[in-house]
């Protein structure tokens, strides 16, 4: 009897051994990734360094830029063979100011970064303090192929703050791209302070 | 028979192990390999970027500013440039660049790169988005006459698997993979016009 119950114990201790194994993370990478915070457009999504809403998103073969405030000039118009993706965002820094330079679109397997086009003031270069809302817009440079893929009917919009996002939290916008209408022409307006709102 | 000693032994494994090495081919000159050459307006494609070099030319125009400086002119290399990873590449700054004796150094890198067609200063290319970038180099006045040879590299990098620091994520430093040469034939000079 004894027997039999060291070997039931045996086996009871190689089928958990195995289940360990069997799901234990496979890189470094799984065991340090960030932790998503999800929303959906509109949805205010909080992490520990921003709290973010994506208001609207559009598609268009040009923007317009004309908004432009800085020393000497700018193209007014923006085209693209390919396509703009704009994003408004609602963005408050919760402890330090925040750039959303680094705001990635997902497609699929590919990842767009956001534009470096479009002029200042935009949403990219704003360091508004903690608790100083701001609204503004990225725009993404995407290939006809991403947008045609089956990617794009969840596309995730994300916010890394830092280089390195290592166990930190970042706010995911789940999109979908797939029914947007293009447009010939959108008008981007300029990054703003949103004072007194979140 | 008399008995074959020990060392004719060795000697004659020796010589059959040296003759298969030299039936397959393991004592014949390894011929250096030439880099490749491109012409003008083909495409290389390196691990990160495909790129060409589409023209080349010298101006008294700045074409980051559109200013004239009487003192420095400006050689821009035209190029279109295809991401062919799934991630925004910022190799774009490194993939190419010129030698003209006396005037650049191999190892300079670029003034400024323009996206061509929107004239703005660039430093990624999305995937699957081919942009038409312009590299500029500034250059002594008349140091680039027409004629003058510009000798072109094309670069690429290569990722290090299992690297102390960076694991899989580092790479080479960017290496030349590709080759061309051009003569300086397009000279644009613009006179300043004073109000």
């Amino acid at each position: 009897m004894n027997r039999l119950r060291i070997i039931a114990a045996v086996i009871a201790f190689l089928a958990i051994a195995g289940i360990a194994v069997g799901t234990a993370p496979t890189t470094d990478d799984d065991v340090v990734a960030p932790f998503a915070v999800r929303g959906g457009l509109g949805d205010t999504l909080e992490t520990r360094v921003l709290t973010v809403t994506a208001l609207d998103v559009a598609r268009a073969s040009s923007l317009d830029v004309s908004y432009f405030e800085g020393l000497g000039t700018y193209p007014e118009k923006l085209t693209t063979d390919s396509n703009w993706i704009v994003v408004t965002v609602r963005l408050t820094a919760t402890i330090e100011p925040v750039s959303l330079s680094n705001a990635r679109l997902r497609i699929g397997d590919s990842e767009f970064r956001a534009s470096e086009f479009l002029p200042r003031p935009a949403i990219t270069d704003l360091l508004a303090g903690p608790g100083i809302a701001a609204v503004g817009s990225l725009a993404f440079e995407v290939s006809d192929a991403a947008l045609a893929s089956d990617g794009a009917e969840s596309a995730e919009l994300t916010f890394p703050t830092q280089f390195t996002t290592q166990l930190d939290e970042i706010a995911t916008v789940e999109l979908d791209l797939r029914d947007i209408d293009s447009v010939p022409d959108y008008r981007v307006e300029k990054a703003v302070i949103v004072d007194g709102e979140k | 028979m008399s008995r074959i000693p020990w060392w004719a032994w060795v000697l004659g494994a020796l010589a059959l192990v040296v003759g298969i090495i030299a039936l397959v081919g393991g004592f014949a000159t390894s011929p250096q390999k030439e880099l490749p050459v491109v012409e003008i307006g083909e495409t290389f494609t390196g691990g990160e970027l495909a790129a060409s070099v589409d023209s080349v030319y010298v101006t008294n125009v700045n074409p980051d500013t559109g200013l004239i400086d009487a003192t420095v002119d400006y050689l821009v290399v035209e190029t279109t440039v295809e991401n062919v990873t799934r991630n925004p590449s910022a190799f774009s700054d490194s993939v190419l660049r010129v030698a003209v004796d006396g005037a650049i150094e191999e190892t300079t890198p670029p003034t400024s790169i323009l996206d061509t067609s929107r004239g703005l200063r660039t430093t990624y290319v999305q995937p699957d988005v081919p942009v038409a970038l312009s590299y500029v180099w500034t250059v002594d006045a008349a140091a680039i006459p027409a004629g003058t040879t510009i000798y072109l590299g094309l670069f690429d990098q290569f990722r290090v698997y299992g690297d102390p620091i960076f694991g899989d994520g580092a790479y080479t430093r960017p290496t030349v993979v590709a080759k061309l040469s051009t003569e300086i034939s397009d000279v644009r000079t613009e006179e300043v016009v004073s109000e």
